[in-house]
């Protein structure tokens, strides 16, 4: 009989100086980190360095981690941050005059659309503009639809009120659809 | 695949060998200790420059001189305490450094760091202003002698120029005034056709406010106006004359 462990277990093992059961954390989340990593920078020799850093950042700064929180916000906080110091450094002038969204609060609704749709054709179609999309709505899309991290947690990693998370996600899935049918239109004109 | 099993590799062996190691848990605790100090330091420098700028600027009725128009700014600019704004964009300065460190946001931060920066001293302006404090609290480095703050009053109050003369009116002859000032000195001003005053005629008895102008070395009377002792403020005008 095999035990599972928890992220919490495995965490307060770590913080007792067990290595190899950071170890296993690497292993239930480089894979994660690396698709977030990948669809958020767009840039594979950024991914590796990021992700290298993200690791060795989780490990170094564990005891500071909350365990009343979860390990997959904290660790996907870390990448976040890192991310945008590499989209920082890419641009001199990387983001907007500042985020509203991060400071006023919206009342959450419910998006009756996408009970239409299908989600996997829904991903496909986000896939194909998410580069184009801008930095914001780009890294709420990956962590809802790809990630499937919950409201909570991408308040957490992004760290805006819960209420402004399901806004922003409406709005990034707004422009996608703009840019999907943009892309279509072209490609119909073309041909 | 391979570039993951690589690095995984790569962090268990520095972790073994010791090149990585966690932080104790006391880093965190004084961290978080430090950044509450830090900003309660911070908030209290902050109130105490506000506090001195508007003490400063309602001891020289900057504010009043304000309703005497564009003439007066120039005037109001060259009084202003240079010496405290420079520490105030110091302090402005080192919080965009610690805002670009340590924001992860999706927000320009000289642009959130200016601009929270100046609400956030303009609301401790109106506070300071509103809770009438402000004379208490920017009294209070020269009182205690606190190292750098005393120096600062000292060499304000050498820079400032004299914008205003209050006193009695005791005599006037024409567009001679004569006053008694506050310490017992008696001055003789000269107004010219360019003086603004804010009533017709003054009486004999009148608490006068002069602001005067510099111009060279000499000082020209740019406005007069009737001030309340009582209430240490400036009437409003009756029927001034404009020049």
């Amino acid at each position: 009989m095999t035990v599972t462990y928890t992220d919490i277990d495995i965490v307060r093992k770590v913080k007792q100086g067990d290595a190899e059961a950071f170890g296993e954390l690497m292993n239930r989340y480089e894979a994660k980190l690396t698709r977030y990593l990948g669809r958020f920078l767009h840039d594979d020799d950024a991914v590796t360095d990021v992700l290298q850093d993200v690791l060795v950042k989780a490990y170094i700064n564990i005891q500071s981690f909350d365990e009343s929180y979860t390990f997959s916000s904290w660790v996907y906080r870390i990448a976040h941050n890192e991310a945008l110091n590499v989209l920082k450094k890419k641009k001199s002038t990387p983001f907007s005059w500042f985020d509203p969204e991060a400071l006023v609060p919206y009342f959450a609704y419910h998006d009756k659309t996408e009970e239409n749709i299908d989600l996997e054709v829904l991903k496909k179609d986000i896939e194909q503009v998410l580069i184009k999309l801008p930095e914001s709505y780009r890294e709420i899309l990956v962590l809802y639809f790809y990630e499937e991290l919950s409201y909570k947690e991408i308040s957490l990693v992004l760290k805006i009120p819960i209420s402004s998370v399901g806004v922003r996600i409406n709005r990034a899935k707004k422009k996608a659809y703009e840019l999907v049918k943009l892309e279509t239109t072209t490609i119909h004109e073309y041909h | 695949m391979n570039t993951i099993n690589n690095i995984h590799n790569l962090i268990l062996k520095k972790i073994e060998s010791g090149a990585i190691r966690q932080k104790p848990k006391w880093h965190f605790v004084l961290m978080t200790l430090g950044i509450v100090f830090g900003v309660i330091a911070l908030f209290l420098v902050l109130l105490y420059l506000v506090s001195f700028v508007a003490f400063f600027l309602r001891e020289h009725l900057l504010f009043e001189a304000l309703s005497f128009g564009p003439r007066t700014v120039f005037e109001i600019i060259y009084t202003l305490p240079f010496l405290l704004i420079v520490l105030v964009t110091t302090v402005f300065l080192i919080l965009h450094v610690l805002v670009r460190h340590f924001a992860f946001a999706y927000m320009k931060p000289v642009a959130a760091t200016l601009g929270l920066g100046l609400l956030f001293t303009l609301f401790l302006f109106a506070l300071v202003l509103l809770a009438d404090k402000e004379s208490k609290i920017a009294r209070f480095g020269q009182t205690q002698k606190v190292p750098g703050i005393e120096a600062i009053h000292t060499q304000l109050k050498k820079r400032a120029p004299p914008l205003t003369l209050a006193g009695t009116l005791l005599e006037v002859k024409g567009n001679v005034y004569k006053l008694k000032l506050k310490n017992g000195d008696e001055v003789t001003l000269m107004v010219s056709d360019r003086t603004r005053k804010d009533r017709p005629v003054y009486e004999v008895g009148d608490t006068l406010v002069f602001f005067l102008q510099k111009q060279g070395s000499e000082l020209f009377v740019v406005a007069i106006r009737l001030y309340d002792e009582t209430k240490e403020t400036i009437m409003p005008p009756q029927g001034g004359v404009k020049p």
